[in-house]
């Protein structure tokens, strides 16, 4: 049936696969649609909703609320199949594997590129992670001098201050390696980013700026040896200490460090940031 | 043993991707519980050939192929479905073009999930994965007309059910000619 197609029929096929700006109709639908299109101001007009409408379309495709969650699960399962292959003789890669493989083979020499690559790929993360925790030292050790005491309700303040005070320059990107030497607490969303901040009650702090996939905005302040508060648990409030004017926000400190979570809404934004299944308190 | 850096990969690739996935898988299956299932063994194939990714910017694109290929796996056994209602009709482009919150989301993907799956497979790939129809061709193996028929009947439908009120009218007054 549709090995010859008539004239007409490959000129509507050349105006509805043409939209979104693609112009690779075959020559000959394309410039017997130019042709068409130059003579008929209707049809020109048709053309040129199409690819409007098509653009219409293709944000709204794109637009599908992500379960809570899945990344999460992702994670889980492919730990548990990584786990199964390393301790014993690989399921996955036995005859039950169903997939068409996406790219050919790879050859002795892609193996050893590919090796140079992931020592390449350990290397940043190490450096990373190890920038990141020269940087908490240095900060550790020019805090020690500045320390003083503060209630929580100042330190909520300041965090809260901080976060609505207007447009900063953009932090730096961090790794997920890095992330999780930070705070395990916190759920990261890709994408966080980390900034200095030169006095935060008299310390150095870094604030790690994120926003999750509802285009929410949060920051974690962390502040090592901030001011001693003794009300503060190991674990972040189940609930914010503070849920007022449109933010939320909660304090908590492990060992010297002392960490505050604000986030932009309520409760339910706030929790949205913290790592499921972990003890909170 | 595990290898930290894979993991750490696998993690940065899920952080960065799971919502394309899912929307990708959700588009093609209409059911959250199968999208999910879908994404999931996407990313588990992923992680054993992450080897094979050798453009870390490419990896969007290299895991919705998974993905894709994981879709047409399951369409190989499932029922094949019929084609005849599908006809070209460009007529049915709205007057006013609409906004996207005009745009019934539950309307979208029951006229996704009535095409027959090799339809959707297109429609999904041209506006979800910003594929030419020329890329749709290559990747499916299909011939181009093949892709521009079905891609055309397609978006035809899809808009018969979106703006129109009633779709059935549309198909009966669906240009004969053009079959």
């Amino acid at each position: 049936m549709q090995d010859k197609p008539s004239r007409q029929q490959r000129i509507l096929e050349a105006i509805e696969t043409s939209g979104r700006g693609r112009h690779e109709a075959s020559d000959t639908a394309r410039n017997e649609l130019a042709a068409i299109l130059a003579d008929r101001p209707d049809l020109a007009g048709l053309y040129e909703r199409n690819k409007q409408l098509d653009e219409v379309l293709a944000r709204v495709f794109g637009d599908v609320p992500v379960p809570e969650g899945l990344p999460e699960r992702i994670l889980s399962r492919l730990e548990e199949a990584h786990t199964q292959e390393s301790d014993g003789p690989s399921v996955a890669a036995g005859p039950t594997d169903v997939t068409t493989p996406v790219r050919p083979a790879v050859s002795e020499r892609d193996a050893v590129l590919s090796t140079g690559r992931c020592l390449s790929r350990r290397w940043w993360i190490a450096a990373s992670a190890g920038a990141v925790a020269v940087s908490v030292l240095v900060v550790c050790v020019l805090c020690l001098r500045t320390s003083e005491e503060h209630t929580l309700a100042e330190v909520l303040d300041e965090a809260v201050g901080r976060f609505i005070s207007g447009e900063l320059p953009p932090g730096e990107p961090v790794s997920r390696a890095a992330l999780a030497s930070v705070s395990r607490e916190i759920r990261w969303p890709a994408g966080t980013r980390r900034r200095n901040v030169e006095d935060f009650l008299g310390c150095r702090a870094v604030a790690y700026e994120m926003s999750d996939w509802e285009g929410t905005r949060a920051t974690l302040f962390v502040v090592p040896h901030g001011p001693r508060l003794a009300e503060l648990g190991e674990k972040p409030p189940y609930g914010p200490s503070r849920a007022t004017g449109g933010m939320a926000a909660g304090a908590w400190r492990v060992d010297d460090v002392l960490h505050i979570l604000v986030v932009e809404g309520d409760q339910r934004a706030y929790r949205r940031f913290l790592e499921p299944g972990r003890p909170l308190t | 043993m595990a290898d930290p850096a894979r993991a750490i990969d696998m993690a940065e690739l899920v952080a960065q991707h799971h919502a394309a996935l899912y929307g990708y898988a959700y588009r093609l299956t209409g059911a959250e519980a199968d999208a999910e299932d879908l994404t999931q063994q996407a990313f588990l194939i992923a992680q054993r050939k992450l080897s094979q990714l050798r453009e870390p910017a490419a990896a969007r694109s290299w895991l919705l192929t998974i993905l894709r290929h994981c879709f047409s796996k399951t369409l190989q056994r499932s029922r094949p479905l019929l084609a005849e209602s599908l006809h070209l009709n460009i007529e049915n482009i709205p007057e006013e073009m609409p906004t996207e919150a005009s745009i019934d989301r539950q309307r979208l993907q029951q006229a996704l999930d009535e095409l027959p799956p090799k339809y959707r497979l297109v429609l999904v790939m041209f506006f979800f994965e910003d594929c030419s129809y020329r890329q749709i061709a290559e990747q499916l193996d299909v011939p181009l007309g093949t892709v521009m028929s079905r891609l055309a009947r397609a978006k035809a439908r899809l808009r018969a059910r979106l703006f129109e009120k009633e779709a059935d009218q549309i198909v009966g007054t669906s240009r004969s000619d053009a079959q």
